[in-house]
């Protein structure tokens, strides 16, 4: 069914009551902003693999960072040739890995469909397996590919590069939802828990890349001349209290400056945070071995092995160390 | 209505952020990050290199180095 519809509030209302699988949008769609809407969407629909195209007549850097990162997953700007609507059409790329897995996935809705479980496990397994085993992270390779692109300024690439991020985990929730449908036939409520809770934490991370991207975007557009935009996300995110994706950010930020100590006392913090007490006195370690006078990373060197960098330089952390729990439990 | 000469913002002399004084903490390295975000954001330059010699000198003060931001 195709539907013409002219403000924002509409668009939301359409979605909320329609299967969707491809919206257009105009870049002055009345009621909001464009790349808020674009974020609503996403926000709405989720896991839901979904083509949204925008049209556009403008193309000002900051206006293409903020509906990238808000979640489009192509850009036209006018005038534009037919040909050019058909190639950011297309729903289903060139056969690929994902591709491969979302075939399996559909294969595997059936077969939960007609109440064969144990074969419907096999697929959601067959999809999920090299994640688990491997501890691969391949949803969050295309997303910090993304990020890098974006920092470059690369648009195209850097669209395609969060849409693969988008379609893994939209793949793995489903893949998660339906192990846990499977098991829950099966009547084995155990694991049927376990891959309900996976689906969740796979949609909170889904959540979370879509605020960094955020975050990031804002400090790309304002920060122009920061050395470092890794490093400011950082910071943001740790504040946000986001620590998992902060230490990301500061590990992507080591690559640009692998000899800033400052890099790597807000690692630090935000392992602290996180609760990894060694490997934040690692980074702390890090931080002095390059500059001996840090201040900052003196005290907290202090705090976590309750003695002095110059008395002991391979001091482990202090056991029972109250004050450290306090603080990372702040 | 409080007056300017009773409220508790003040400028503070070394990087000028307007801080509320009993609630706000405000060290140098807050003062340092103030000034670093400005140089972030700032195109010309002339106060480009301003900016630049103030956040030498807090550097120097605070035996840091480089322009990024610390988390405080």
């Amino acid at each position: 069914m195709n539907c013409r519809l002219t403000s924002a509030g509409a668009v939301l209302d359409f979605i909320r009551h329609n299967s969707i699988q491809t919206i257009i949008l105009d870049s002055s769609v009345s009621g909001c902003n464009l790349s808020d809407l674009i974020f609503q969407i996403r926000k709405y629909l989720r896991a839901t693999p979904l083509n949204m195209l925008v049209i556009s007549d403008v193309s000002a850097e900051h206006f293409v960072v903020d509906v990238i990162t808000a979640g489009c997953t192509g850009f036209i700007i006018r005038p534009y040739t037919l040909d050019t609507l058909k190639r950011h059409m297309r729903i289903k790329p060139e056969a690929d890995a994902v591709h491969v897995s979302e075939e399996l996935l559909a294969q595997g809705q059936s077969l939960l469909a007609t109440g064969d479980y144990a074969a419907a496990i096999g697929e959601f397994k067959e999809i999920v397996a090299e994640k688990e085993s491997e501890g691969s992270d391949e949803a969050r390779r295309y997303f910090e590919m993304g990020m890098q692109y974006l920092l470059e300024r690369k648009f195209g690439k850097a669209i395609v590069a969060f849409n693969n991020a988008l379609r893994l985990n939209s793949l793995f929730i489903k893949a998660y939802e339906g192990l846990a449908e499977a098991y829950r036939g099966r009547g084995d409520m155990q694991n049927y828990q376990e891959y309900l809770q996976k689906a969740a934490d796979e949609y909170a991370r889904m959540d979370q890349f879509a605020e960094v991207k955020r975050v990031f975007a804002k400090i790309t557009k304002q920060d122009i001349h920061a050395p470092n935009a890794y490093n400011t996300l950082g910071i943001e995110l740790r504040h946000k209290k986001l620590y998992v994706e902060a230490v990301h950010a500061y590990i992507n930020a080591l690559k640009l400056s692998p000899q800033d100590e400052n890099i790597y006392y807000n690692l630090a913090k935000a392992q602290m945070f996180a609760k990894r007490f060694d490997d934040a006195l690692s980074s702390i370690r890090k931080c002095l071995e390059l500059n001996a006078d840090h201040s900052e990373a003196l005290d907290l060197y202090r705090l976590f092995t309750k003695v002095d960098w110059n008395d002991d330089k391979s001091a482990k952390v202090a056991e029972n160390n109250k004050a450290l729990n306090q603080i990372a439990n702040d | 209505m409080a007056t300017l000469g009773r409220s508790n913002i003040r400028a503070c002399p070394v990087c000028g952020k307007m801080v509320h004084c009993p609630e706000e903490r405000h060290t140098l390295l807050h003062c340092r990050n103030f000034l670093l975000k400005q140089l972030y954001q700032e195109s010309v330059p002339f106060r480009r290199k301003m900016l630049q010699e103030r956040v030498n000198s807090l550097n120097e003060r605070l035996s840091l180095t480089g322009q990024n931001l610390l988390d405080t």
